[in-house]
């Protein structure tokens, strides 16, 4: 398994243990800690955990059940770096109340979207570069 | 004199055990964690035709949206991450009673979690989620060796 798909299962399970964590904290004292932590705890676990989770999956196994190589492990690569960057910066918006930071986050999360349905696409028809 | 021919029956016998052997169907404890994902998307389901929607505006929103995530979800990505991420990495598993820990705690934290809110009772939601979160740290304990480590790390 490419180290790169490792990488997006440990951080999937990372952030699954932090989302939770977060929520717990809000149901025990949910002034502990400031800001839209529903919204940020629905992320954490939505794009950082199950999202995650199925990049590592899917960028191992679709181009095996597909029968063709990765169409390009570049985009790969920047989408793990485009999710990693979007997520803190968009949960850091929620908690601090900054929209800004919650758009800037949310595009940067909408990149790694992008990059992994255009490169499974395209390795999934088969195109070559 | 011709050697008797095996039935239909004992033939799917035969490739059951041989696909046993080579290691691809689910070990019981993955097998029971996708058996019960189903069983909680037909439970989270029930607000479709209760509530007109998955997610209602009532206070019953958490508890369906939980049996969604917390039951079904999580229990798909448990029943395929421990059987698919051995094979993909080749490291093993921690098996024996870790998956059954992680088992029994999910299933007393998605019915915690539900029935407290449910009957109002937030200590019992607390539990339940607090429950639900040592699951993941079980599972995820079972699978950072399987990623990161060698098979004499994982066994």
């Amino acid at each position: 398994m490419h180290k790169r798909n490792r990488l997006f299962v440990s951080i999937a399970l990372v952030y699954g243990l932090l989302g939770g964590l977060i929520a717990i904290s809000r149901l025990i004292d949910p002034g502990l800690i400031p800001g839209n932590v529903p919204r940020a705890h629905g992320h954490i676990m939505l794009l950082g955990f199950i999202l995650m989770m199925v990049y590592g999956i899917a960028l191992h196994v679709l181009p095996r059940f597909g029968g063709f190589p990765l169409y390009s492990e570049r985009m790969a690569d920047w989408q793990l770096y485009l999710a990693n960057a979007g997520l803190p910066v968009m949960v850091a918006g929620w908690l601090a109340w900054r929209d800004p930071l919650v758009i800037v986050g949310g595009v940067l999360s909408y990149g790694a979207i992008v990059l992994f349905g255009l490169n499974m696409i395209l390795t999934v028809v088969g195109r070559k570069k | 004199m011709a050697a008797p021919q095996p039935t239909a029956a004992e033939e799917r016998l035969g490739a059951e055990a041989a696909m046993a052997r080579m290691g691809m169907t689910f070990s019981r404890d993955n097998r029971w964690f996708i058996v019960a994902a189903q069983v909680y998307l037909m439970l989270a389901g029930l607000g479709l035709p209760i509530n007109g929607s998955l997610l209602s505006d009532s206070a019953s929103r958490p508890a369906f949206l939980h049996l969604f995530t917390l039951g079904f979800l999580l229990m798909m990505i448990y029943g395929l991450g421990g059987h698919m991420l051995p094979r993909f990495t080749g490291n093993p598993i921690r098996e024996g009673a870790w998956p059954w820990l992680q088992m029994g705690l999910v299933h007393a934290g998605a019915a915690s979690f539900v029935a407290g809110y449910f009957a109002g009772w937030h200590g019992l939601t607390v539990m339940g989620a607090i429950l639900a979160w040592l699951s993941l740290a079980t599972f995820a304990a079972r699978v950072w060796p399987v990623l990161w480590g060698t098979p004499a790390d994982a066994g």
